[in-house]
């Protein structure tokens, strides 16, 4: 009798230092395993107690019945123990910053420009490249402009020498790609253009794209309908354009662009003037004149152009208020713009 | 221009509001900038007429005088030197408050009870007249509120006009066009020419030597005038139209200008040697004082008025100090002229002086309108001076006006600006231009503009005239097939982008910086004088004749002052460790040509430091590895290679550190470190390093291959070994690298530099280097042995080349 009881203590003792030392919940379910398993060292002691005499039954029984029950206990207090120590010990701030690749930004007017020429080119645009120190001649002359013409006052103009300019629009390439190829054109052409104005609502410099097609049966219908896909896409399906009469030497007719405010929705606000248009560029139909500069037969042929301020597209774009900002460069500006 | 809504209702109604009379002019091509109200805000101001004058009892320079206003009478204390019995002016009564912001109250002046003021007409915010009461036209109902006086309350609209709309620079244009707008008659001014005097003919003669310059010449006179301030409605009207009062003669010049668009010029005629009018050039270097009081120089290019002895007015621009009318004139001879607008221009241009006339005569006034003008301008003198007008008029007219006419095809308009249109409406639209019509066929129509629209020369000029009448609102919305056939590749502009694209992806923020800037970077950079020294090309730049400001008025030759000043502007905002990038052009100075060279460059900066403390790393400074990584992720990112580097030297450069990166000896990339001396001139020493980077776009686009071929991927095993030798100092890493590579044979496919040590342990002159190796053959699993020989070969000729020694 006392045999088994012994062994009962010392298989408690043994299967409660398992217990304690367990340090993983591997190493409990090891010892549960083993003392509590099917062919555990309990569960063989309770099938051989069950063999025992009857008299020496309930004692021992109780006995080993009492070690099953407390072991259970024991294993499952400290199962939950590891499990609460394993979550703290995995515990993941994730609200710590990652480790972030540095990443530039693209200035917004290339952002724009960009847009606007990816525009023209889903059109069928091909874009061009042009000098921005430019010929007297193609920034004026042959573009309508000769030299006693009032309308040179419409740009300030810095100058290089008697003949050389920089270019204060881009439509020198109107004439320079009409030059190079013969009908049907159709360009776009995006860069720099410069004029000697500084102050508020103006830099020294900014940057245009010119819009030139020409071919058989080109009307002023087409010029209103290019335009108009163009603010659709630019400024999204509501845009709404208007055209109205104004002047440039090589177009005619030619037309100022407004677009309804993109802030007010054409009802009015400062922006606007309280006139619910802002003015976004220029176009017409290509002077018959600048046809003769080129070679280019006006009864054969038509076409029109236009020329937009980026600068100015940007700013209507993003909500910009302050033309300066595009040329300070501050890296807390530039870095708003992804799109 | 500034157009008075109530002088602009002498020639036409308008029977539009405002809102639609600005909406209306703004869609015809005459754009409203700017409305503005005149006479308002005047409650309490009545008319009043002065009924008696007396001495202020305690002050020399008052008076006390009894207004009348609708039948009462007010004691009023008033200073205004033109006070007088009988006059009629305008009374504020107390309560009132005057928009300069007066309130007026019932007040003691020296001890004299007034009751109300008497006000002046800036007062009022009429003009800016201050020198005494506004005196209004005698016989008025006294006692009527001034506001609703005909003509005191007035809309006046700011209209940008197009420098082709000569003809709209007057009120009689702006109503032309306003009758066009709501299709309503407009009315000519009448005006009497009462003749009382001697035919001109024996006082004065007109001689125009230069008939290109001035086509034609009018002149009149009046005799016998009285010179004084001009009455209130005139220079009211003058003054809404931006120009300022100065006596009755030299307002109606202006009057008549700003209502039909000639100006005109008033000599007095007692100043004129022999009473001559000669139109000729000025000579070179000829001096002549204008009536602004300046002496001014002139040349070939100007066009002038003579008398019988010299100049006494620059033709279209502005008349002599010598002629001018004055206080004691009686005599006037007045001028209407028609001067070529080039030759005004040129004048103008050379004289650097434009004025109200020039800014006309420049775009073209109406020829055929030369002498009515004078017709009117002379009987509105004779009203206000008192003066007599002499019989007739001097007409010199050599090169007469002729009329032309354009022939239109209806067709060919419809289509080009896609209106549908028949012949009666087109008829219908230039006459009511002030167009003649006639059919030739049932497709063509002859037009002849009238003589104030010079501008309408050709058939799309007609076209215009339609599209702009029938509205631009009305044509068609239509899209054009582009048939145009376009290159399709990598061309510039893509190229670029993509170096944007690996610029932006290495962590670079894009900047725009000024293609004009100073040119103190040439002594900055200490840019050699020699043809030969590298960066001595620097030096070719183009100047600008007018720059703004010595800050922006070189073309760059270099994108890194721009972007020196970029990072300046963000490390004085107190940002740090950014990298900054602009692709951007520079302009070469070509020998012999017109045009500079334009090429496209590629500059990027890098500031201190490299990164901050975090939880994970320790920060670091920046240091030419980094930037020679962005030249070596970039040229690979382009699939270029493989790439050599130099060491060289460049303006702005550290000599020290400045490295070329090359492919077939032709130089791509350039990188280093600035100068600091250059950093201490942007005051930039504090900051740290800056490491910057260039390149010419062109080069850099040549060096790249054509096309891409594809390789294999590995079939057999590679082996890996490595080795770690030490060699002095000086032998370079990269020599080491192509020598493995050439005594492996063709079967080392990679070399890795893992570990570089420097130290105690190797000795001062030498240093440690681990390489990794991996070899791998295309053909077949290299065996161990194989390895071994390699091995051997590999570090006997490391050995042999580079004196190395293997490291235990």
């Amino acid at each position: 009798m006392t045999r088994l009881e012994d062994q009962i203590r010392s298989i408690r003792e043994e299967a409660l230092t398992g217990i304690s030392h367990a340090r993983e919940l591997s190493d409990l379910e090891e010892v549960r395993v083993r003392y509590l398993g099917k062919k555990g060292i309990v569960t063989q002691l309770l099938k051989e107690i069950g063999k025992l005499p009857p008299e020496s039954r309930p004692t021992l029984g109780r006995y080993a019945n009492e070690l099953k029950a407390e072991l259970v206990q024991l294993i499952k207090e400290k199962r939950e123990g590891l499990l609460k120590a394993k979550e703290t010990r995995e515990f993941l701030d994730i609200s710590m910053p990652g480790r972030v690749p540095l990443r530039g930004n693209y200035h917004p007017i290339t952002l724009v420009l960009r847009e606007i020429c990816e525009i023209f080119v889903r059109m069928g645009y091909e874009v061009v490249e042009g000098p921005k120190v430019e010929l007297e001649y193609y920034n004026f002359e042959a573009l309508n402009i000769p030299k006693d013409h009032p309308a040179r006052d419409m740009q300030a103009t810095f100058f290089v020498s008697d003949r050389v300019v920089l270019r204060t629009h881009t439509s020198p390439m109107q004439v320079r790609t009409m030059e190079a190829q013969r009908p049907p054109v159709a360009i776009i052409a995006p860069g720099k253009v410069f004029r000697r104005d500084s102050d508020v609502s103006h830099t020294p410099m900014f940057h245009q794209v010119e819009g030139l097609l020409v071919d058989k049966g080109v009307s002023f219908g087409d010029l209103k309908g290019t335009l108009l896909m163009f603010a659709r896409e630019m400024f999204g399906k509501d845009a709404k354009l208007r055209f109205r009469p104004s002047f440039f030497p090589f177009t005619e007719p030619s037309a100022e662009v407004d677009i309804e405010c993109v802030l007010c929705r054409g009802k009015g606000c400062r922006t606007c003037k309280n006139t619910g248009w802002l003015e976004i560029l220029g176009s017409g139909m290509v002077h018959p004149a600048l046809y003769r500069f080129v070679d280019y037969d006006p009864e054969e042929v038509s076409g029109f152009a236009f020329g937009m301020g980026v600068e100015r597209i940007a700013m209507l774009k993003y909500g910009i208020d302050d033309i300066q900002l595009f040329y300070k460069n501050d890296l807390r500006f530039l870095g708003q713009f992804f799109l | 221009m500034r157009i008075s809504l109530d002088w602009l209702k002498d020639y036409v109604d308008p029977n539009l509001s405002i809102k639609e009379l600005v909406e209306g002019l703004t869609m015809l091509g005459l754009e409203v900038e700017d409305v503005e109200e005149y006479g308002q805000h005047l409650q309490g101001v009545v008319v009043a007429s002065i009924k008696e004058v007396r001495e202020h009892p305690n002050a020399d320079r008052l008076k006390v005088c009894i207004a009348e206003a609708g039948g009462r009478e007010y004691q009023i204390v008033c200073g205004a030197p033109n006070l007088r019995e009988g006059m009629f002016s305008a009374l504020a009564l107390p309560g009132a408050r005057l928009p300069n912001g007066m309130e007026i109250k019932e007040t003691k002046i020296r001890g004299v009870t007034s009751c109300g003021m008497i006000a002046a007409e800036d007062e009022l915010g009429l003009t800016d007249d201050h020198s005494g009461i506004i005196e209004l036209e005698a016989g008025l109902e006294t006692g009527i509120p001034l506001e609703e006086l005909e003509g005191i309350r007035d809309t006046v609209l700011e209209i940008s006009i197009t420098p082709n709309r000569g003809d709209c620079n007057c009120v009689l244009g702006i109503a032309r066009e306003v009758g066009l707008l709501c299709n309503r008659p407009v009315r000519t001014p009448s005006y009497e020419m009462v003749e009382e005097a001697d035919p001109v003919e024996k006082w004065a003669r007109i001689d125009i030597e230069d008939p290109e310059g001035c086509p034609r010449y009018v002149a009149g006179m009046i005799d016998g005038a009285e010179i004084k301030p001009s009455p209130f409605w005139i220079r009211y009207r003058i003054h809404k139209s931006g120009m300022r009062g100065i006596n009755n003669i030299v307002d109606v010049t202006n009057y008549v200008m700003l209502e039909l668009g000639q100006p005109l010029h008033a000599f007095d005629y007692h100043r004129l040697k022999d009473g001559k009018i000669i139109v000729k050039r000025a000579r070179g270097g000829e001096i002549f004082k204008t009536l602004d009081g300046q002496v001014r120089e002139l040349s070939e290019e100007v066009l002038l008025i003579c008398d019988g002895e010299g100049a006494v007015a620059i033709a279209g621009i502005m008349g002599g100090l010598n002629s001018e009318i004055s206080p004691s004139t009686k005599t006037i001879l007045l001028e209407s002229a028609f001067f070529d607008p080039v030759t005004i221009r040129r004048g103008s241009k050379y004289l650097g002086l434009q004025t109200e006339a020039s800014f006309r005569f420049e775009r073209c006034i109406d020829i055929q309108n030369v002498d009515n003008a004078l017709k009117r301008a002379l009987s509105l003198m004779r009203t206000l001076s008192g003066g007599r007008i002499l019989k007739g008029i001097l007409d010199v007219y050599p090169k007469r006006y002729k009329a032309y006419t354009i022939s239109l095809s209806l067709k060919r308009a419809r289509d080009f600006i896609g209106i549908p249109l028949n012949q009666e409406e087109a008829k219908d639209i230039f006459q009511r231009l002030g167009m003649a019509v006639e059919v030739e066929t049932e497709d063509k129509i002859s037009v002849t503009p009238p003589s104030f629209r010079p501008d309408v020369k050709i058939p799309e000029d007609l076209m215009e005239e339609i599209a702009r009448v029938v509205g631009y609102e009305n044509v068609q919305v239509t899209f054009p097939r582009i048939s145009s056939q376009k290159s399709w590749g990598i061309h510039k502009r893509g190229f670029w982008r993509l170096v944007s694209e690996i610029m932006v992806g290495l962590g670079f923020q894009e900047v725009i910086t000024y293609s004009f800037i100073s040119p103190s970077y040439l002594e900055l950079f200490k840019v050699p004088q020699e043809d030969s020294s590298p960066g001595s090309e620097l030096r070719r730049i183009v100047r600008l004749k007018n720059p703004i400001s010595i800050e922006q008025s070189v073309m760059r030759t270099s994108l890194l002052p721009g972007a020196l000043g970029a990072a300046k502007y963000n490390l004085f905002q107190g940002l740090s460790g950014f990298r900054l990038f602009e692709l951007g052009e520079v302009f070469f100075q070509k020998e012999g040509e017109d045009l500079p060279e334009e090429k496209m460059m590629l500059c990027a900066l890098m500031t201190q430091p490299y990164s901050r403390d975090t939880w994970y790393a320790k920060g670091r400074d920046l240091d030419i590895w980094d930037i020679k990584g962005v030249a070596e992720a970039l040229l690979g990112a382009l699939s270029i290679r493989p790439i050599g580097f130099r060491k060289g030297s460049y303006p702005g450069y550290d000599p020290s550190l400045c490295v070329e990166a090359l492919k077939d000896d032709r130089v791509l990339l350039r990188f280093g470190r600035v100068e600091k001396d250059i950093l201490e001139e942007y005051d930039l020493k504090e900051r740290g390093d800056i490491f910057v980077l260039e390149g010419d776009m062109d080069s850099i686009r040549e060096a790249m291959p054509s096309f891409v071929k594809f390789m294999g991927l590995p079939r057999y095993p590679s082996v890996i070994r490595d080795i770690s030798i030490v060699v002095e100092k000086r032998k370079e890493a990269g020599k080491i690298i192509d020598e493995i590579y050439r005594s492996g044979k063709g079967l080392v496919e990679s070399v890795h530099i893992f570990d570089l040590y420097e130290g105690e342990k190797v000795g001062e002159d030498k240093k440690a280097l681990g390489f990794r190796i991996t070899f791998r053959s295309p053909e077949r699993t290299l065996d161990g042995q194989e390895i071994n020989q390699l091995m051997g070969e590999i570090i006997g000729g490391l050995e042999e080349k580079f004196l190395a020694k293997l490291r235990e």
